[in-house]
């Protein structure tokens, strides 16, 4: 099973003192949504995407993972150190992008598109923010090279 | 859609098309089925994606019709649905007083050489258009870069041979790069290219 959530909102930095708020909130969510945990056992993965409308703040994308991965921690997973592989990464919704459906359900999708279509006209800070966090368990050890996700220059 | 945004549109639509041909895929162009389309469709071996493109403006008001999108390339077996989202590059209002009148003063007195070379005579008229592409201001000056519609005034040669005076009077594309003084006035030319091309055919 793969565990999947949509956010508005700012991921803050690991060394941020909204850290552990966020990841309560992200905890208490995450258990609203998935009462059963819903990711048990195995070697997992874990897909971050933040998209931002503008106003970076000059905040690096690897800080925002430590406090993702601590608020799951009793809801999808028991342990983070089950997490094998980790991708991180940071769109800019005022740029381009492209956005495929593979292996997102229809509502979450629809979630996706609502959230970023509101993002860049938002004037609340929180909600030119919008937060993606996948985890599943990965099948396999495949060691892949180059770009992810086939995006080359 | 204004005409920008359709251009975008369909700047965009075309660079993908190209892009996934270049990857081996076969694109079609506009698929319509029923009263909704895609903007694309690509097939490479048995793989088939439709694509849509959106203008990051019309993203909010397009929900409903992407979600009918998407579930139509669910219906119609497609392995993938892609919303392509372009945004226009972010508009910065510049405004520099007098900018073309100054740089209208600088070209009179300095003639690009391709177009004193083409058109033996000419002068400067007029200069309309100006857009800015670059501003730069330094304590020292303020650097601009540019471009603008320059309208050049040539006599024929009749004139010149004492019959009735003729003035021909040309547009040509001009480029700066100029550094303005605190007051505005333009004292040197970095660059300064007009694009005769269209005078020459």
């Amino acid at each position: 099973m793969r565990f999947a959530i949509v956010r508005p909102g700012r991921p803050p930095s690991s060394q941020s003192s909204g850290a552990r708020k966020f990841s309560a909130r992200l905890h208490a969510e995450a258990a609203e949504r998935y009462s059963d945990g819903v990711v048990q056992e195995g070697d997992l993965y874990t897909r971050i995407i933040w998209f931002h409308a503008g106003g970076l703040g000059g905040q690096d994308v690897d800080n925002i993972i430590k406090p993702i991965h601590d608020a799951l921690i009793g809801v999808v997973y028991k342990d983070d150190v089950l997490i094998a592989q980790c991708l991180a990464a940071r769109v800019d919704l005022s740029a381009g992008y492209e956005l495929k459906d593979e292996g997102l359900p229809a509502e979450e999708y629809d979630t996706l598109v609502g959230m970023l279509a509101e993002a860049p006209q938002a004037t609340e800070d929180r909600r030119r923010h919008v937060l993606y966090v996948e985890v599943g368990v990965l099948a396999a050890q495949r060691v892949a090279f180059g770009p992810p996700d086939g995006v080359g220059p | 859609m204004t005409r920008p945004e359709q251009y975008l549109h369909a700047a965009k639509a075309e660079e993908l098309a190209v892009r996934l041909a270049s990857e081996g895929y076969s694109v079609s162009q506009e698929v319509r089925v029923g009263d909704l389309g895609w903007d694309l469709v690509a097939s490479k071996g048995g793989r088939r994606i439709a694509i849509q493109v959106k203008l990051a403006s019309a993203l909010k008001a397009s929900r409903d019709e992407i979600k009918r999108l998407r579930d139509l390339a669910v219906e119609h077996g497609f392995d993938e649905f892609r919303l392509v989202v372009v945004s226009p590059p972010r508009a910065v209002e510049v405004d520099i007083e007098r900018l073309e009148a100054e740089v209208l003063r600088y070209v009179r007195g300095h003639m690009p050489e391709e177009l004193a070379e083409i058109s033996p005579g000419a002068t400067a008229a007029d200069l309309t258009d100006i857009q800015v592409d670059a501003v730069a201001i330094r304590r020292e000056g303020i650097h601009v870069r540019g471009t603008g519609a320059l309208q050049v005034e040539t006599p024929s040669s009749a004139e010149a041979e004492g019959a009735r005076a003729v003035t021909m009077v040309d547009v040509c594309p001009l480029t700066f790069e100029v550094d303005l003084d605190h007051q505005l006035r333009v004292v040197n030319a970095q660059k300064l290219e007009a694009d005769v091309s269209s005078l020459r055919d």
